[in-house]
């Protein structure tokens, strides 16, 4: 039996595909987008999250752990001693110590996903998968994908789309909705804000088009990044005539709140998050194309 | 009341999209001060003085008729519709006739106290002083109430484990009128209608004697309504005489012509229609001084005026908007003066008064109609606490009018609620009303339904805080804070099972419900001897046609309604000691105590075991969701033990007000991990933060009550953050999810649409608002997990959001 790991299952989901949905987080990412909203779905392993605010200071977890690897202080888990075998977790109550990341069997998610089967049937919404990016753990994704057309449940894929394309041929006949992310069309601004070029993003957006199934583009604003307007421009110019939806997602901080979860190596942007005016010019490059804009999913 | 309408007038947004008129209005009503006037007491008092010849109804029917005659009269500038209750813009009558004793020791405060100050002269006071309370001092309803009470059921009393003062806070209040019949017949109808049955008495007997003396006591006070009324006919054509604007001229003329003519003689216009119902309900709330005398299903009642006007041309959807706007502010006039202890956390809302729109008719069809849309319109426009609205849901509710509701709760109208029809009228059913009556349900006060102006509701008469009756389990009989004394049930530390737990549970229930149930036949009587409504009984059905007062059982259908406090937090504890002390046995019965007693005094950590590693109320866990139906079941199955007063029946109700901050206040620390003195949970949502999963798990918790049993209403409150409920996509979903939580089962839901102030609180207190959603496309976080900084950001913004 395949397992997916993923750190976060969350209901009532209202901006990620039609109707009421249930977004599945799974864990792993290609990409390191500098803007990265949930920098703790990175790596692809579960790893030992610690939130300080709960924290009680009982101790508890100093004396369960047998390899020494509690700190004290704010960031709590010497991680070149941990062995992730989760001790702490059990004992603190306070769940100031959580792990993020936790393996799911396909029949154990739709039963999670199914507990809301009432609100998607009245709101015609169904499960998203999300991330990190799903499309990593593909074997899983795609028995989880053909078991919720079994069941009935609509699916909408959210992707960065950088995986190999038999990922995405893979569950296209699984899939409802893909929301494609579209971050830049110059590569080597790309590689920059991400880490990554974007040729096989493009071409496989390209391919997945031709497929018929149906997209929405989704393109990140981010100040003095993907906002450059010659960058919207260009991705515009890109969408005109093949991808009439696009949903525009503002820049937000929110993200940043989490990059201490756990030991990620990303740093903050701390940026201005775009206003309503600002969000406003953006909207007319894409909408003067004729192209269907929403702000926020 | 929504619940979450708890908050002062001055915090609410302005409105926006009315005329300059209803702004003006609605600016003067906001902002005048509230001031108690003395005329009622004094004119009560005086006619009680010196009219000792006349029986007790016909007593009260000549003070209030005195009351309506010498009031002094105002209509302010702008109004369209007219009426006070009391000489003052703004202001409260007093009803020392049903509890004297608090206005004495309060009289000096009511101006300075923390809550709800109301200005009150010098002059008046020294009046109350020397002419009023002495006389009632020892003859209150109160008072007769202690005197009739057993000394045992004194004592169950005196454990503060259940409340019945409700029924002293100046009356009974917690009716609907029958509008349908004033509208149909006029006051002078109706009093046609007395003479008949007074004509066809049969005099020689007792029963005969008793009914006449009602019934011209219900005479009486309908022809005072009708004379009240009148009396601001000729102030109008009075002031019409001096006015020199030629619209407002016209509009004085106007009102002078219908105050002359309702409601005395049956409305023929939308505007005269709505003059009566407000007349109606003046009179009402002059009768009995108890809050929330409910509006009724107006929308049914005046949709034939409205459409007979539209289509002569008589008033435009504008102007009739306009005038149901003059009555939403008129609601607003009407305050309460209560007793200092009843104000605490109730905020601007006084009053009560409720709206019922939508929902099906007496056949069972769908009766949502263009008027149900006038008044979600004067809902979101007027944004006042009062009146709350009820919007009635049902499963062939029009899509349209849904969405329209859902989106003005989604835009932050707090004093509006969604209650379920399909399950409410059930409940009725099973109580023994015939469809057509319950379905013609509307909703008294916060939630609670009734069957419309036949019934004498009494829907708020009692709370139980059962966290307290647990309490009284694990301290062997007796409260762990207090030590006052319940039912022996026992040393708990002696309990092998689980069950015995919940045997000793359900045995201090109904001890207390069976205190509970004696003390309400002292309560029955003393309003029935001391305090008839003889106006209130001539306009609810079938008090004429019986001959008998609604404190003497006129009413068709007779019911004493209550709340059980806590089920939340009761359901979470007991499964705690279900999956602690007995499946385990982590923790032993006597540590439970003991914890509980120290108030988890250097054991955090086993109160951060109890919080976070049993399941909790509110995230569809069949296991705990099991324990909070059969805690209702139990209540409402002791209830059912015993006849109300009025030979009526009583009726469970799940909705607590301000309850659970006081009942929470004088209890231990309860095994789910609540602390010493906390609040208890809200009606029937989860405990605080307590439902992680969101708002589909909550609801799928909370449709598994047994609404059967709680035809008293129930409130289920749920938070979201603007970012969840805003857009058009966003909007729509949030509209089904109300339509599939009553698709479910579930009974009642209003949303707390939570501004900056409310998550400053949740940064103070996360425990308490772990529930708090918040959508951002593609984003996975709880608003309580961000740090510090970034929840500042979220706060700065989310009043942007709100407003935009």
């Amino acid at each position: 039996m395949k397992k997916a790991v993923v750190f976060d299952v969350q209901r009532y989901s209202v901006h990620d595909g039609p109707g009421i949905r249930t977004v599945i987080f799974f864990k792993g990412c290609p990409l390191r987008c500098r803007w990265c909203q949930n920098p703790e779905g990175l790596q692809p392993s579960p790893e030992l999250g610690f939130l300080p605010e709960r924290c009680i200071r009982s101790g508890n977890c100093a004396s369960a752990c047998a390899d020494g690897a509690i700190l004290s202080g704010k960031k709590r888990i010497d991680r070149t001693r941990c062995t992730l075998c989760g001790d702490c977790i059990t004992t603190c109550h306070a769940e100031a110590l959580k792990m993020i990341g936790k393996e799911f069997a396909s029949d154990e998610l739709m039963e999670e996903v199914s507990r809301d089967r009432p609100f998607y049937e009245d709101s015609g919404g169904g499960v998203t998968l999300s991330g990190g990016e799903s499309l990593l753990q593909i074997d899983f994704v795609e028995e989880f994908c053909s078991q919720c057309r079994e069941e009935g449940l609509s699916v909408v894929v959210e992707t960065c789309g950088a995986v190999p394309y038999d990922s995405f041929r893979r569950i296209i006949p699984f899939v409802d909705l893909f929301l494609f992310d579209v971050k830049a069309i110059d590569p080597s601004l790309h590689k920059t804000w991400t880490g990554s070029g974007n040729e096989r993003i493009l071409s496989n957006l390209e391919r997945l088009a031709e497929s018929g199934v149906p997209i929405i583009a989704r393109v990140p604003i981010v100040p003095g990044h993907t906002a450059l307007p010659s960058n919207l421009n260009q991705i515009a110019d890109r969408l005109e005539g093949s991808f009439p939806e696009v949903h525009l997602m503002p820049y937000h901080r929110w993200g940043e709140s989490k990059i201490d979860l756990t030991d990620s190596p990303q740093p903050s942007l701390d940026l201005v998050a775009p206003d309503h005016e600002d969000m406003g010019a953006v909207e007319e490059i894409f909408a003067r194309r004729g192209l269907s804009v929403r702000v926020g999913g | 009341m929504g619940e979450s309408a708890a908050r002062e007038e001055s915090h609410l947004p302005l409105a926006r999209g009315c005329t300059d008129r209803i702004g003006m209005l609605r600016q003067e009503v906001l902002t005048t001060p509230w001031e108690l006037c003395i005329q009622r007491a004094r004119c009560y008092t005086d006619v009680c003085k010196t009219r000792t010849e006349e029986p007790i109804e016909v007593r009260r029917a000549l003070a209030f008729r005195k009351t309506l005659e010498e009031t002094p009269i105002q209509i302010c500038d702008g109004e369209l519709l007219v009426g006070h209750r009391t000489s003052k813009r703004v202001g409260s009558p007093l009803f020392p006739e049903v509890k004297p004793a608090w206005i004495e020791a309060e009289l000096d405060f009511f101006s300075s106290r923390e809550f709800q100050r109301f200005d009150v002269s010098e002059d008046d006071k020294a009046i109350l002083r020397s002419e009023v309370l002495p006389y009632w001092q020892e003859r209150g309803a109160r008072e007769r109430f202690s005197a009739l009470i057993s000394p045992d059921s004194e004592e169950a009393l005196a454990t503060a484990v259940f409340f019945v003062e409700h029924e002293f806070a100046n009356g009974v209040g917690h009716c609907v009128p029958d509008c349908q019949m004033v509208v149909e017949l006029g006051l002078n109808g109706i009093q046609t209608k007395i003479e008949e049955q007074l004509g066809g008495l049969d005099t020689t007997t007792p029963d005969g004697m008793k009914k006449s003396q009602f019934l011209r006591a219900a005479s009486i006070a309908c022809a005072a309504v009708s004379r009240f009324a009148m009396r601001y006919g000729e102030l109008a054509r009075e002031m019409y005489r001096e006015e020199r604007d030629a619209r407002r001229r016209e509009e004085l003329l106007k009102i002078a012509e219908i105050c002359s003519r309702v409601p005395g003689q049956p409305p023929r216009t939308f505007w005269e229609a709505l003059q009566t119902v407000w007349f109606v309900h003046l009179g009402v709330t002059l009768d009995d001084g108890g809050v929330a005398q409910a509006l009724g299903r107006l929308d049914q009642i005046l949709l034939p005026f409205l459409v007979a006007d539209l289509e002569q041309g008589l008033v435009s959807r504008q102007e009739a908007l306009e005038l149901v706007e003059c009555l939403f502010l008129k609601t607003s006039e009407t305050v309460n003066l209560l007793e200092a202890i009843a104000t605490v956390g109730v905020g601007g809302n006084t009053s009560f008064t409720e709206i019922t729109i939508g929902g099906v008719d007496r056949h069972g069809q769908d009766a949502t109609n263009e008027l149900s849309f006038l008044f979600l319109d004067a809902v979101e426009e007027m944004k006042t606490i009062q009146p709350n609205c009820a919007a009635r849901l049902h499963s062939k509710t029009p899509a349209e009018f849904r969405r329209r509701v859902t989106d003005v709760m989604a835009g932050g109208s707090v004093s509006l609620q969604v209650v379920n029809d399909e399950v409410i009228v059930d409940a009725y059913a099973k109580k023994g009303v015939p469809l057509g009556d319950a379905r013609d349900y509307a909703i008294i006060g916060c939630v609670e339904p009734t069957p419309a102006g036949l019934t004498y509701a009494s829907t708020d008469a009692f709370f139980v805080n059962t966290a307290l009756c647990l309490e009284m389990v694990l301290g062997g009989g007796k409260s762990l804070v207090l030590g006052t004394a319940g039912a022996d049930t026992g040393n708990p530390r002696s309990f092998q099972t689980f069950g015995a737990v919940m045997d000793a549970y359900r045995a201090q229930i109904a001890h207390f419900i069976r205190h509970l149930a004696i003390c309400f036949e002292s309560i029955g009587q003393a309003h029935a001897e001391l305090l008839p409504c003889p106006f209130q009984s001539a306009v609810i059905s079938d008090c004429v046609e019986r001959g008998l007062d609604v404190k003497q059982g006129g009413a068709r259908y007779n019911f004493t309604g209550g709340n059980a406090i806590g089920t939340a937090i009761v359901a979470d504890s007991l499964m705690a000691i279900k999956q602690f002390v007995f499946e385990e046995e982590s923790i032993s019965m006597d540590e439970m105590i003991e914890v509980l007693q120290n108030d988890f005094e250097g054991r955090e950590d086993i109160r951060q075991m109890l919080l976070n590693r049993a399941p909790k109320y509110g995230n569809d866990n069949d296991e705990v969701d099991e324990i909070a139906r059969e805690l209702v079941d139990i209540f409402a199955t002791e209830l059912g033990n015993y006849p109300s007063p009025r030979h009526g029946s009583f009726s469970t109700s799940l909705y607590s007000v301000t309850a659970h901050v006081a009942m929470g206040g004088m209890i231990s620390a309860t095994p789910d991990g609540r602390k010493l003195s906390a609040p208890l949970s809200v009606g029937i949502s989860p405990g605080q933060g307590r439902d992680r999963g969101g708002p589909t798990l909550a609801m799928k918790s909370a449709a598994k009550i047994n609404y059967l049993n709680v035809a008293n209403g129930s409130s289920f409150n749920l938070k979201f953050h603007p970012s969840a409920v805003r857009g058009e996509a966003q909007r729509e979903s949030f509209s089904n999810l109300i339509r599939t939580y009553f698709r479910l089962g579930g009974q009642q839901l209003q949303v707390d649409v939570v501004d900056a102030d409310t998550l400053l609180a949740a940064q103070e207190h996360p425990e308490q608002y772990q529930d708090l959603i918040v959508r951002v496309a593609g984003y996975s976080a709880r608003f309580v997990d961000l740090d510090r900084t970034m929840q500042d950001e979220f706060i700065a913004r989310t009043e942007q959001a709100r407003l935009g």
